[in-house]
Formats: structure tokens, C-alpha cells, sequence
């Protein structure tokens, strides 16, 4: 078990929760996510900054079921967010009432797999560069490393596609 | 000064003391050869923004433009600064290599009072000190800009600098009249712009089809004009040929749409602002359907995503604004096909459903 504690990747993690399923961009790769009700809760549970098992046993006690349950469907959610950058190792672990993940009312939904959806079509068409290596020129002014830019790809933000 | 082993981005104080540097530098500019331009944002609203444009003759002519929507009245206590420079001898800035982010983010600069973005492509700086309400446009050399910079220009600073006074960018066209509006959300390629102009031949107004000011206002949800510009595709530009005389020259050498002029092409539709009563996802499909319902989740998906992810360093909160402004509002996907005259009479239909609050 993984009991290292997690938590967004802040600032470049932005989420909200609209209707009960959360929205999540990640302004790194241009990626965004959408997440079912319980992928939602247990993102609002990790990402104030969370280990694993703290996180699944607040998650058990809301359902009332065991904490071990919870762990089984966590860790591999959590392994996938962690692939995907949205979450990050961090030092501390929030106070456990610090963001009322705790003392709920009971949700709705009952834990299964979490689902999360990933979409991509907006940073395919941002020509993100996810290397980006600069280095400063003589007056400390950025330019693209020569033997790694070499004119290919594109750093640039497109206003619109 | 020895470079030191710092992993930390600079500090705030740093960032603001390399933006007085800015300002120092092109102090000799001012006042001399500048042209200034006091432009009202948000006119007409309890919300307006009155911003004074500080250009060097070498931007003016590339900027301008785009702003020929907006009134122009001089103003001697403007709300927000903006200074659009080039060239010249800038000072050092005070971030190191890895500060520099993808996607034109600076590390420490993403957030807060103090916003910053590079184009190392095109070597652009925007810098922003919410606080003091002034910012800063630099590029190298004003030939290296690209067609969306000058389509949409100074995004990056209004973006960061209007929340401050109710207003938030928003990529997103809006078609309505007097008793309300749509605004039509999705990627590019999704159909907004080709709807946008058939709504504008069928006689409905708008506030511009690219990017545009979204508020709560005078007691209504208000969509405010921004660019005075509609970017097309060519297989749109196809569909409306009366509108290639008015297009920007020159544009398509960098971008593979054209730009538009609003003002011109349809000089009775551009308005000042709408009221925004739904909002429409077009997407593209074989034939012009029936608008059908959908949630609030896709709904924040298709704004918020398209705004956010061209728009960088928005801020922690951006998300939650942009939901929080589009939560009352009901959502509809439309089918948009090759009978784009269908489009009009769909938009129209669901606006007279929802024109009673």
C-alpha cells in the first residue's frame, strides 16, 4: 500500500463540481476530465492532500462500509491520477475535518468503479509542446534550446481554434 | 551577481521591481511618439471598465482594429493600464530557464496579484499587477506576431485584469436580440462561427462569435462585445462568399482562418451587449436537428475547457467562476449540418422558450 500522501497538483490542477460529477483541467497538457459521482467524491476527498488509506476510510465511514472495501476501488483510481498528473506527493496531510470531507450527509451513489472520462481534443489542437526546454540568451531572455527546439513543434497558445 | 542554486521562482517583489524596470525603459516613448487609446469595456453596464491603451507606433496599427467595436472616451482615471511595447532594450527579466512553463506559463505567475506569460515562439511577455492595475504587452519584434494574436489581442492581460471588475473572458460566440441571447460554446470546429453568421444573415445581433466579456450586471447574465472580429474557416468562408470583402489582408499567411471584420461585414448586427438566457453546444453532424437538452456538466465542459486551456495562468478560481456564471442557465447540444439556413429558426425557437425568467 502506497501511504504516501497526495494531493492536486495545484495550480495547474483547476476542479469544480457541477451537478455532482466533478470537471477537472489540467492547464499542463491541455487534458480535461469528467468524473462520475463517486470518482467525484473520492476526488474531493484526496485532493486537499490525502493518504491513500486516510482517504478510503473517510470514504468507507460515509457508506458505512468497510475501509478495506473502499482501498481496493482507490488504488488503482488513485494510480491513474497519479498517471495522468493530477495528483502529487506531498509532505503534510490536510487536518481530517480541514475541508468537511468528513460529516457529510450520506451520498446518493453507491462505491463501485469509479469512472473518469479523459478527453484530449482540445490539447491536440493547442500545438502544446510538453518538453519546452529554454534556455536565456545573453540579456536573460528565453529562447528555445537549439538542439532540442529546432523549429519543430510549438510552444504557442493558440486564441482560438 | 552569482547565479545561486535557487529552485524557488522569484518573488513577487522581484516580478513587480522587473515590471517598474519595464516601465522605466519605455518611459522615454511615453508621451512622445505613443498613441493612447481610452477604451470602454463593458459600456453601457454598472460594470464598465475604462482602460487606457498605451501602444508604440509600430503596434497600434496591428492592435487597433480589433477594438473598433468598443467606445473610445478619454478618461484621465482609467480603471486598468495596459501598455502594448515593442522592441527597444528590455531589462533582464528575473525568472530562470525552468521557470518557464508549457504553454506560455511562468512558475510563481499562475495565480494571485501578479500574472506573467512567455511565447518563446514569438517572444511575447504579458505581465499583469492586478493590485496596482497596470500590465504590460511586450514582443520583440511586431512582425513575429501570429494571426490569433492579432484577432484577439491583449487576451492574456484582460483576462487576468477584468475578473477584477466583474467580468470574465470567455471563448464563445452570442446570437439574440432584446429578449435574450444564446451563447454558443465549443471547441473550434464545432459549428460556432458558422452559426454565428447565419443567425447575423437572418437579422439577430451578437457581441462577437470568438471571445467575449461574460457578468452578472444590472441584475442579468451579460454577454459584452470584446473583438470586433469572427474568425472563418475556409470551408465556412466557402458558405458566405459576400463576406470576403471583408476580411483582414494578410491574415491567412499565419492563420488557416479568416478574420472578419464584424463592423463591417454586418454593421447592424454588432451590439454593445445581450442578455445570455441559454447556452447552446453546437457540434457538427449531417443535418440541423432539433436542439436537445443536456447537463450541466457538459455544459461547463465545452465553456470552460475551450476558455481555459487557450487562456493560461486564468487563476485557482477560474473554474469555479466560469461555473458558477453558466449554472443558471439551460443547456442544449445542436446538430448543425450543410442547412445552416435550419439554424437560425432552432436558436430562435429556443430563446422564445426561454425569454420569460
Amino acid at each position: 500500500v502506497d501511504d504516501q500522501v497526495l494531493a492536486a497538483d495545484r495550480p495547474d490542477i483547476l476542479d469544480e463540481v457541477f451537478d455532482g460529477e466533478a470537471v477537472l483541467i489540467n492547464m499542463r497538457t491541455g487534458c480535461y476530465y469528467s468524473l462520475d459521482p463517486f470518482a467525484t467524491e473520492l476526488w474531493r476527498t484526496l485532493a486537499p492532500g490525502r493518504r491513500t488509506v486516510t482517504a478510503s476510510r473517510i470514504v468507507a465511514a460515509n457508506h458505512g462500509v468497510e475501509t478495506e472495501e473502499i482501498m481496493e476501488l482507490l488504488s488503482p483510481f488513485v494510480a491513474r491520477l497519479r498517471e495522468e498528473g493530477l495528483l502529487v506527493g506531498i509532505e503534510r496531510e490536510v487536518e481530517e475535518q480541514a475541508d468537511g470531507a468528513e460529516g457529510q450527509t450520506p451520498p446518493e451513489w453507491s462505491p463501485g468503479v469509479p469512472k473518469m472520462e479523459r478527453f484530449d481534443d482540445i490539447a491536440d489542437l493547442l500545438l502544446i509542446d510538453p518538453i519546452h526546454d529554454v534556455d536565456l540568451d545573453g540579456d536573460g531572455w528565453p529562447v528555445i534550446r537549439a538542439e532540442v527546439g529546432s523549429g519543430a513543434g510549438g510552444s504557442g497558445t493558440k486564441a482560438s481554434e | 551577481v552569482t547565479v545561486g542554486t535557487r529552485t524557488e521562482p522569484p518573488s513577487e517583489g522581484e516580478v513587480l521591481r522587473f515590471l517598474d524596470q519595464m516601465l522605466d525603459e519605455f518611459s522615454v516613448f511615453h508621451g512622445e511618439t505613443a498613441i493612447e487609446r481610452d477604451l470602454l469595456f463593458g459600456a453601457g453596464s454598472a460594470g464598465e471598465v475604462r482602460v487606457r491603451l498605451t501602444m508604440t507606433p509600430e503596434l497600434a496599427p496591428l492592435l487597433e482594429g480589433a477594438f473598433a467595436g468598443l467606445r473610445s472616451e478619454p478618461d484621465t482615471r482609467p480603471d486598468l493600464r495596459l501598455y502594448a511595447l515593442s522592441g527597444g532594450s528590455p531589462p533582464r527579466p528575473p525568472w530562470r530557464a525552468p521557470d518557464y512553463l508549457p504553454r506560455e506559463q511562468i512558475r510563481g505567475s499562475t495565480s494571485g496579484r501578479v500574472r506573467a506569460s512567455f511565447s518563446v515562439e514569438q517572444r511575447i511577455l504579458n505581465l499583469l499587477d492586478r493590485e496596482r492595475k497596470t500590465g504590460v504587452f511586450w514582443c520583440a519584434d511586431p512582425a513575429d506576431l501570429e494571426a490569433w494574436e492579432l484577432g484577439a489581442p491583449l487576451r492574456h492581460l484582460l483576462n487576468w485584469g477584468m475578473p477584477d471588475h466583474g467580468w470574465r473572458l470567455i471563448h464563445g460566440g452570442v446570437v439574440g436580440g432584446k429578449s435574450g441571447a444564446a451563447l454558443l460554446a465549443g471547441r473550434g470546429g464545432s459549428g460556432k462561427s458558422t452559426s454565428t453568421i447565419a443567425c447575423l444573415r437572418a437579422g439577430m445581433r451578437t457581441v462577437g462569435d470568438d471571445y467575449c466579456l461574460l457578468g452578472h450586471h444590472d441584475g442579468e447574465l451579460r454577454a459584452h462585445l470584446l473583438y470586433d472580429v469572427v474568425k472563418l474557416a475556409p470551408d465556412s468562408m466557402a458558405r458566405f462568399p459576400e463576406l470576403s470583402d471583408h476580411t483582414t489582408p494578410g491574415i491567412e499567411r499565419t492563420d488557416l482562418k479568416a478574420h472578419v471584420t464584424l463592423g463591417s461585414a454586418f454593421p447592424k448586427a454588432s451590439t454593445e451587449h445581450l442578455e445570455v438566457r441559454v447556452l447552446v453546444l453546437p457540434h457538427v453532424g449531417a443535418r440541423t436537428g432539433a436542439p436537445r437538452p443536456t447537463d450541466a456538466a457538459e455544459a461547463l465542459r465545452a465553456l470552460a475547457t475551450s476558455t481555459l486551456v487557450q487562456l493560461p495562468s486564468s487563476g485557482e478560481d477560474a473554474l469555479r467562476a466560469l461555473g458558477g456564471l453558466i449554472a443558471p442557465l439551460p443547456a442544449y447540444r445542436l446538430e448543425v449540418g450543410e442547412d445552416i439556413e435550419a439554424i437560425p429558426p432552432a436558436i430562435a425557437e429556443l430563446l422564445r422558450r426561454h425569454a420569460e425568467r
